[in-house]
């Protein structure tokens, strides 16, 4: 009988220490489970952290930018040598704050850097190159050294922001047709060439207009030189390299040469995008055709040949939308030869600062065109799209962008 | 005092035993399936930490590409990008020679710019060239062949590393990243698939699958956690 109660007492004890030990048990998962909320609590919270820093200090990037604009005229009062407080310590309600500062980055560039600072101690530092740029296309003919313009060649302008030109006609059409050169002579002659404009020459350029030729507007000589923007080859990657066939349809391209090249009355039809090539090769009656935004750099390893977009008597630019923006063609080449040619649906703006321009065939171009030199013996009638003047993110652009912590 | 107390039958012990034997098989299960619960929502977290981190690390690069990136496929489609990084940029301020090119506004570090770093001319004299970086001071870079037209002061140079995000095969669940053709760097382990696409000229699209280190003991399969994120190149 001795046995009974002391199995009984010993057995109750096993009960209660099980109890426990599996009580013990499930507490300890919960607080692991528990642990691990935190840890991943603070993970989120961390990041969230991370990335207000981030979007604040993209705000004082912003803040700078809008703030240079504005003060376009005194740009060159903030490149100093060292770091300056460009905008103060600004509070964004809670949560958290910027501070921009603005140093000289050489070649009229400004340094500028942005540091935020978030209420859980997040710090985020961008600095961004920013440059201030002058229009690309300023006037209807531009060009950094002569122009020569005979045979009836007219300038005049529209905005194709409020309509396009078939909405004006000669005598409506706006007196913003200048032509300008940065450093070289312009030399306006025969029967109906006019300038509906002003014709200046800059650096020891003069104008000579003569043989019947006109200008409506004024006429300068030895104005001060235009700066043209240098053309930025980013989008062609570095080095440089040409396009693939993607977006390309019909003609002839060859991707490792970078020519594009169309013949016998063919079409190539661009896809909306940006291009490289090495040049553009249209004959015979061939047909470049865009229909929506498409930018094209030629000779982007300043290698090429001359580019040619006037096919003998037909064929030539057909831009669908009829907006020179939506055609913009660079040319990084030191030294080749653009051939254009007018036509019903030419709209397009050709930058290319080093290039000698030659216009065939006496129709009509609607946009703009800057070059080395310009010469036009046979009327071409360019309309300057005035919208034109407005490319280039107004006035200033960002050249380098990078999170420095 | 023994004598007042009965004790228990043999019936009664059984019937206890029973019980309690019921009681702790139960509570050894809910201890069971509670381990087992935090063991995979362990490994839940661990695979979403995984797929986050990845992805905020290939976010802020990605943001950093200059140009457009390359993107192909390693071991499914869209699986790979290569891309440049911008590391500096700025104007050289001129008296460079044939195989140099300042910018006494820098004061670049010795460990800037050791292996795999390229400085190219974007605008200004000289633009489109694009060199290695072979050795460099404070403020002057030299590069390893000569210069076809040395820069000047007007021109603008970006200093780039070639990067890379992949997988090396269909089995390996590790995503890797390549800085200056060094080997592969694992960046997470838990990686099934991604994907890259550029929806437009600018933007990057990114694609992440993670899985969970082993399965769920209650389907059979492993978890699974997609995320997505599109960046905006800035350069």
């Amino acid at each position: 009988m001795r046995h009974g109660p002391g199995l009984l007492k010993e057995e109750s004890g096993i009960a209660l220490i099980t109890g426990l030990l599996i009580l013990m048990g499930l507490t300890s998962i919960g607080l692991f489970a528990t642990n691990t909320t935190i840890v991943h609590q603070d993970i989120s919270a961390n990041l969230k952290e991370s990335k207000q820093g981030f979007y604040l200090a993209e705000a004082g990037i912003q803040h700078a930018r809008l703030f240079l604009i504005q003060h376009k005229d005194n740009w060159s009062s903030y490149a100093s040598a060292t770091a300056t407080p460009l905008i103060a310590t600004t509070q964004l309600a809670n949560l958290g704050t910027y501070t921009v500062t603005v140093q000289d980055a050489g070649g009229g560039g400004l340094r500028v850097r942005s540091t935020s600072n978030t209420p859980g101690q997040a710090s985020v530092v961008i600095e961004a190159l920013l440059r201030q740029n002058s229009a690309l296309f300023p006037c209807a003919v531009c060009a950094s050294g002569t122009i020569t313009l005979s045979g009836g060649t007219t300038t005049d302008s529209f905005d194709s922001s409020v309509s396009g030109y078939t909405g004006y006609n000669p005598l409506t059409a706006g007196s913003n047709g200048h032509v300008r050169s940065s450093n070289g002579d312009i030399s306006l002659s025969g029967d109906g060439t006019q300038v509906k404009g002003n014709a200046t020459a800059g650096g020891s350029g003069t104008v000579s207009v003569s043989g019947g030729a006109t200008v409506t507007g004024t006429t300068t000589n030895g104005a001060p030189p235009l700066a043209f923007p240098p053309v930025n080859i980013s989008p062609c990657g570095l080095p440089p390299e040409y396009s693939t066939s993607d977006g390309i349809t019909g003609g002839d391209y060859n991707t490792s040469t970078g020519e594009l090249k169309a013949s016998d009355g063919a079409t190539v039809i661009l896809a909306p995008g940006t291009y490289c090539f090495r040049n553009v090769k249209l004959s015979s009656g061939s047909t470049l055709q865009v229909n929506d935004a498409v930018k094209i750099y030629l000779d982007v390893k300043n290698s090429g040949e001359k580019s040619d977009f006037a096919p003998g008597s037909s064929g030539g630019v057909v831009n669908t939308t009829s907006k020179a923006e939506n055609l913009q063609i660079f040319s990084l080449s030191s030294s080749q030869e653009i051939r254009l040619r007018g036509g019903s649906q030419v709209y397009m703006a050709v930058y290319a600062p080093n290039s000698p321009i030659t216009f065939a065939g006496g129709s009509d171009v609607y946009g703009a065109v800057v070059g080395n030199t310009i010469t036009d013996s046979e009327g071409t009638k360019v309309h300057y799209d005035v919208h034109l003047s407005n490319l280039g993110e107004a006035g200033v652009v960002m050249l380098a962008w990078r999170q420095v912590f | 005092m023994w004598k007042s107390e009965q004790g228990f039958t043999v019936n009664e012990l059984l019937i206890t035993v029973a019980i309690l034997s019921v009681l702790s098989a139960q509570a050894y299960n809910a201890f069971l399936s509670s381990s087992r619960r935090l063991v995979l929502q362990n490994e839940i977290v661990e695979m979403q930490t995984d797929a986050r981190a990845a992805m905020d690390f290939m976010v802020r690069e990605l943001r950093l590409a200059f140009g457009p990136p390359t993107i192909t496929a390693t071991v499914t489609t869209n699986d790979t990008i290569t891309f440049d990084r911008l590391e500096d940029a700025g104007y050289s301020s001129g008296g460079n020679t044939i195989t140099t090119l300042n910018d006494t506004r820098k004061t670049w570090s010795s460990s800037n710019f050791t292996t795999s770093y390229t400085v190219g001319i974007i605008s200004g004299t000289g633009a489109g060239q694009a060199r290695s970086i072979s050795a460099h001071t404070s403020t002057q870079l030299t590069v390893s062949s000569a210069w076809d037209t040395p820069p000047d002061s007007s021109s603008f140079y970006v200093i780039t590393r070639r990067k890379a995000f992949t997988r090396t095969s269909a089995s390996d669940n590790v995503l890797r990243y390549t800085a200056g053709g060094s080997v592969n760097q694992p960046l997470a382990d838990l990686i099934t698939s991604h994907t890259f696409s550029q929806p437009d000229a600018n933007t990057i699209g990114i694609t992440l699958t993670a899985q969970t280190r082993n399965v769920d003991p209650k389907t059979g399969q492993k978890r699974q956690y997609t995320l997505t994120e599109t960046v905006l190149r800035r350069n």
